[in-house]
């Protein structure tokens, strides 16, 4: 698929001390952006299934993981926790 | 978000259109949640102080260092970015919509479903300087390169605009140009009306409107960007509004003397050099007839702003890339309407609520008034007023 260039003639300025903290600001909005996108599309998905009966909101809110369910979750989120924190740690003088 | 409605709005999935949504979100926090907190910041550290200042360019090297200014500005042109990333993608996915509008360069009104047309002129001379920026960090300017053919720009421009102005700018993207064509039908009511020549019209947006405001008229939108010209053409079809798209430059119209009742232009001057405004009102006053009217529809001038409304307003010259957008404010408007030939007498001045937005009571009443400054004069958001200057050729 052919992309169209992104690419700003003349650029766009920086502010802060060093551009690269107005380059994670980018990020991090970009980030909380498709947040936003999941967060429409989970809310998306509920809104139908309650509307063509197969969920009730009530029962969304209501359910509980099983054990074993809750476990795995738990496995899963430290592992997100951890690929988060932990990037960058190779980056001389950056906090390990 | 509404969408654009009209059938080359691009096909847009779920997720494309919460991003939209976000982004315009954002922008609506950095620009009225955000810009609040700057002013009140700014409002608190002034208080009582022995010198206070006195321009834009003061209030402007003061909040430079601030960190509130760095994070708003930052945030602010994130936002800008998303803006065109998001329709950018959009785009490139959707290959269907706006396939078939490539390599159009004339419709005749006989070949037009509702008599409209389009006339491009390949060997229309561009001047450099479009070249040089992406006006409003938008990718591709509005011309794309130089040997495009085909309608993205103005596609990219349309989509664009409608997450950028988070639903303050009309159902259509197109208040402004009713504002400003029911203001010249309320306050001119005897001026005879048969053509109306909108330069730097873009996408005909707010072209079109003044067909609709005046609907025996014939209604030109110009500009210099094929690819926009070819999307306005086909945007004004689907619409169902006759306009006649042309590609000119505005320092030389194609007009006979004397032969046109108004040229019209809307957030144009500012991004043009000083010498092709200059170019441009004496070519206004050229083809206009005897009690003919120029009116534009701009961003308010630097000297009737207090310091910090004009440096909240220069604040996209800096940092948007709108290069020569400080230099037009700081002009005199009266000055510029005279030294194209216009008396002095005739300059006009207005300051208007919305016109699709309000009732036509209310309209009529800010007519009547004295055009009046304050943070909501041309400054984005759901309260904002537009300013219109303009003047009357003498006869």
């Amino acid at each position: 698929m052919t992309q169209h260039s992104k690419t700003v003639r003349g650029g766009r300025p920086a502010f802060f001390d060093s551009p690269e903290t107005d380059r994670l600001l980018a990020m991090i909005v970009r980030l909380l952006s498709e947040q936003s996108v999941l967060a429409e599309r989970v809310k998306t998905l509920e809104t139908l299934l309650d509307q063509l009966g197969v969920l009730t909101a009530e029962q969304i809110e209501q359910f509980t993981p099983s054990p074993q369910v809750d476990e795995a979750w738990m496995q899963t989120r430290m592992q997100l926790i951890k690929d988060v924190l932990e990037s960058g740690a190779n980056i001389e003088g950056s906090t390990k | 978000m509404a969408g654009l409605n009209h059938t080359l709005a691009l096909k847009k999935n779920l997720d494309q259109r919460a991003r939209e949504r976000f982004t315009s979100s954002l922008r609506a926090y950095t620009l009225v949640d955000l810009a609040d907190q700057l002013r009140s910041d700014y409002s608190e550290e002034q208080t009582a102080v022995e010198h206070p200042h006195q321009s834009g360019e003061d209030v402007h090297r003061f909040l430079k260092s601030r960190d509130l200014f760095k994070w708003y500005s930052s945030l602010r042109c994130t936002a800008q970015e998303l803006v065109w990333q998001s329709t950018l993608r959009a785009l490139d996915e959707d290959r269907t919509t706006l396939a078939g509008l490539s390599g159009v360069t004339q419709v005749a009104p006989e070949k037009s479903a509702v008599g409209g047309s389009l006339a491009l002129d390949p060997k229309l001379s561009l001047p450099s300087y479009i070249d040089t920026m992406d006006v409003h960090l938008m990718p591709g300017n509005y011309q794309g390169d130089r040997e495009d053919v085909s309608v993205h720009p103005g596609a990219v421009y349309d989509n664009g605009l409608e997450v950028f102005s988070f639903g303050v700018m009309g159902e259509h993207l197109d208040d402004i140009g009713h504002s400003m064509a029911n203001f010249t039908r309320l306050r001119w009511p005897g001026l005879t009306v048969d053509t109306v020549v909108d330069v730097g019209c873009t996408i005909g947006h707010n072209t079109l409107p003044w067909k609709q405001a005046f609907p025996d008229a014939q209604v030109y939108g110009l500009d210099i960007a094929a690819p926009c010209l070819r999307y306005g053409h086909a945007r004004a079809e689907s619409l169902g509004v006759a306009a006649h798209f042309r590609q000119a430059n505005c320092d030389q119209l194609p007009f006979d003397d004397g032969s046109v009742d108004v040229v019209f232009s809307s957030m144009f001057l500012h991004e043009l050099p000083r010498n092709v405004i200059n170019d441009f009102f004496k070519e206004a006053y050229r083809i206009l007839r005897p009690g003919g009217l120029i009116i534009h529809m701009e961003l308010p001038p630097n000297e009737a702003l207090a310091p910090y409304d004009a440096f909240y307003l220069d604040w996209d010259c800096f940092y948007n890339n709108e290069p020569f957008y400080k230099e037009f404010r700081d002009l005199s408007y009266p000055a510029l309407c005279r030294d194209a030939g216009f008396d002095e007498s005739a300059f006009f001045q207005a300051t208007l609520p919305r016109y699709t937005y309000v009732d036509e009571q209310e309209f009529r009443d800010a007519i009547d008034r004295t055009a009046s400054f304050d943070e909501d004069t041309g400054r984005l958001s759901d309260t904002i007023t537009w300013y219109a200057f303009g003047s009357r050729k003498q006869g």
